[in-house]
């Protein structure tokens, strides 16, 4: 009987091998009801209030696509997996996600470690991956992208393109920047560094935190006493929100500038007044400036009511999925890696609910070279520039 | 039962036909893993032997010596990072570069275990603590050295050219782990492994009788730091990528959570603890949010059922059979 089974298993894994290798005609993660695709968030750990957000946004999008027939007769189905921002686990995950489920493609992953530590075995086994969330800046340079397609911005860009912004529109003189202690923060500075170049304005000083610090009076006082006119935040909403609080309650009140990160409206519960006249960038329309970016999050909000909690990273996990579902559509009835890839990379300036202006090609992969400048007043967001663009890098 | 009659006799690690063959049986098993078991498993398999060396080289502290670490990520971390650093820095081969995360890791294990001879109980506790930490800290904000933040990339292990495949590197992390468990089993049976028992169940009796404790108190932080080490440097070759992120008091309460869970001051105990709380999760995965709900619940369950842990289970299923029908 042992035998009869390891000789079947043998015979299983002959046949899996076999498949693998003719491959071409069985496309992995497709059927003609189905289309499998994966994503590991951290659910749980220090990252879960992004990893609930984009993970849920995600979930919701899929089910609202699927529920109205899927694309082309087929229904996406997202298998998602929880990394607690551990790249050990992020590895084990996608492994599983690629071997065991078979998956079509790997949607977002949140974290540049995390990123990093995928990277080289989904390049490697050719799986399709859209959008890192990850500085898309990481990317500048490397050679394989041909399955990687990134609609995300990167931070080093946008640091640059909000300090240039500072210092001409708004009269700022020196900058004084908060930022997290990560690559996260660490490229926002690099980029606000490039903009004060440029401009040939002061940096007064930067102020780093750990994304486990709750306490941020010392953080606060420091960068009272560099006398900046304008504060630049590079932070998660929870310490955006407290080092706010904490420079209003020391009467340090200088302009305030903020990383997209920030344009989540949980600001105005959690910071209170002290976000009024924050500039921030977008690089989506912020929930409260379009139509269409509200009736998506009315949808998700019907079909998952607990996004209320972070509506701007359930936007951001579908404006990871929007331009992989179109490729899905203009691929047609022939989804294969390859129908899909030559889809995406057809799109000029593309439009979808959320994300706007996606441009893939040939030899271009970041899908996204540009951001606009809002402002918040009264708890609502007003856009101030038009579209802004910059260089694109890969 | 059987009758022991010569000390030599209580010493075999191995006993009887049946001991040898359920031995070979498991040896057997895990080389014949890469065939029945799907490719993905093979890495968590992997990381399964790294995890050993580590949980192995943390009971001989903790279990064994009876000195408590809180900080064993920061010997992970310091073993990692040299390996990460000979590897891709000096461009050492892989053996080097994994002996050498060790040995640095040993080196900063000996210097913990200086103030530790001092320190007992809570105090030791937050002293290791804060050794994790510091490590911690320091590899964010040392840059030139860690690459901070932004990471250090390792080469691939290969050798002669040749790059290593995922069975490959099994079989050489299995290997690695069955070694280093082999040589946990013949630590702890001699008059090493004996003093540190004896410093464990009471330093002075044990000073008292002989045993130097500056020497074996901080051999056996070395010793640990050394396993520690060499498991970082397997993790870090996993990898290929190093964050000190990876690194926080998190995974050390992960790690001595591994011992405990296993069976305090039993070689076997840490391999089942660390199999376990390395599958667990990653099976779970699929739960999403209420992962570390049902995890925490099932530590809890085998702490409650069975305080001396997974191998104290088997004991007495072992026992029972033993005493079977009486």
């Amino acid at each position: 009987m042992r035998t009869a089974t390891r000789m079947g298993v043998l015979v299983a894994v002959l046949v899996l091998v076999a498949t693998v290798s003719v491959g071409v005609s069985q496309e992995r993660g497709i059927t003609d009801t189905e289309i499998v695709i994966g994503s590991s968030q951290p659910l749980s750990g220090p990252a879960a209030f992004w990893g609930q957000g984009v993970g849920g946004g995600m979930d919701a999008y899929l089910k609202w696509i699927n529920d109205a027939g899927g694309i082309n007769g087929r229904k996406i189905r997202l298998v998602l997996r929880d990394d607690g921002y551990l790249p050990t686990r992020a590895v084990a995950n996608v492994r599983e996600l690629v071997e065991r489920e078979r998956v079509f493609a790997i949607v977002s992953l949140i974290g540049s470690a995390n990123a990093f530590a995928v990277r080289d075995y989904i390049i490697e086994n050719q799986v399709l991956w859209m959008t890192p969330t990850a500085d898309a800046n990481m990317w500048a340079g490397f050679k394989n992208k041909k399955y990687l397609f990134v609609g995300y911005p990167g931070y080093v860009d946008e640091g640059r393109i909000l300090t240039t912004y500072a210092a001409k529109n708004e009269g700022v003189k020196s900058v004084a920047v908060f930022y997290q202690n990560d690559l996260y923060g660490q490229k926002g500075l690099l980029g606000i560094k490039r903009g004060i170049a440029d401009t040939k304005i002061k940096l007064a000083t930067a102020v780093p935190y750990e994304v486990t610090d709750r306490d941020l009076s010392g953080q606060a006082v420091k960068l009272r006493q560099s006398g900046a006119d304008a504060v630049m935040l590079y932070a998660t909403p929870t310490q955006g929100a407290l080092i706010v609080r904490e420079m209003a309650k020391i009467g340090f009140s200088p302009k305030l500038f903020a990383s997209f990160t920030l344009a989540d409206p949980v600001m105005f519960q959690l910071a209170g007044d002290a976000w009024n006249g924050v500039i921030l960038t977008a690089y989506f329309p912020v929930p409260g400036t379009d139509p269409k970016v509200d009736a998506m999050l009315d949808t998700l909000l019907k079909i998952n009511p607990q996004l209320r909690q972070s509506p701007f990273n359930a936007l951001a996990g579908v404006s990871f999925l929007e331009p992989f579902v179109e490729a899905i559509r203009r691929a047609g009835p022939n989804v294969t890696r390859d129908s899909v890839v030559r889809a995406l990379e057809s799109m000029r300036n593309w439009n979808g609910e959320v994300i706007r202006g996606i441009t893939f090609g040939p030899d271009r992969h970041q899908g996204l070279n540009r951001i606009y400048i809002i402002k918040s007043e009264n708890r609502q967001y007003k856009k101030l520039t038009d579209w802004i663009e910059y260089p694109v890098g890969f | 039962m059987e009758l022991r009659q010569r000390y030599e006799e209580d010493l075999y690690l191995v006993r009887g036909a049946l001991g040898w063959t359920a031995l070979l049986a498991l040896i057997a098993l895990l080389a014949l893993l890469p065939v029945l078991a799907p490719g993905y498993f093979l890495y968590t398999a992997s990381l399964i032997a790294a995890h050993i060396v580590i949980a192995v080289g943390l009971n001989l502290l903790v279990g064994y010596t009876g000195q408590i670490s809180l900080g064993h990520a920061g010997f992970v971390a310091v073993g990692a990072y040299a390996a990460g650093i000979l590897a891709a820095r000096l461009h050492l081969p892989w053996p080097a570069a994994m002996a050498g995360g060790g040995l640095v890791a040993a080196l900063f294990g000996f210097l913990v275990g200086i103030p530790a001879l001092r320190l007992t109980g809570p105090y030791l506790t937050i002293a290791t603590l804060g050794f994790g930490i510091a490590v911690n800290q320091v590899l964010t904000n040392w840059e030139a050295l860690s690459g901070g933040r932004s990471g250090l990339f390792l080469p691939k292990l290969a050798i002669a050219g040749t790059r290593l495949r995922d069975h490959h590197i099994y079989y050489l992390f299995a290997a690695i782990a069955a070694a280093g468990v082999w040589v946990a089993f013949n630590l702890v049976r001699s008059h090493i492994g004996r003093a540190f028992v004896a410093i464990r169940d009471s330093d002075i009796a044990a000073e008292v009788t002989g045993v130097n404790l500056t020497i074996y108190k901080t051999l056996a932080f070395a010793v640990s730091a050394f396993y520690a080490g060499l498991g970082g440097a397997m993790l870090a070759y996993l990898l290929g990528f190093l964050e000190p992120q990876m690194f926080t008091l998190f995974e050390s309460v992960y790690y001595l959570s591994m011992i405990v869970v296993g069976g305090l001051g039993t070689i076997p105990g840490s391999v089942l603890g660390a199999a376990l709380l390395t599958i667990l999760p990653q099976q779970l995965a699929g739960l999403k949010q209420f992962l570390p709900l049902v995890y925490g619940a099932t530590i809890v369950f085998v702490m409650a059922v069975e305080p001396w842990g997974l191998y104290g289970r088997w004991l007495r299923i072992k026992l029972w059979f033993k005493t079977w029908p009486f």
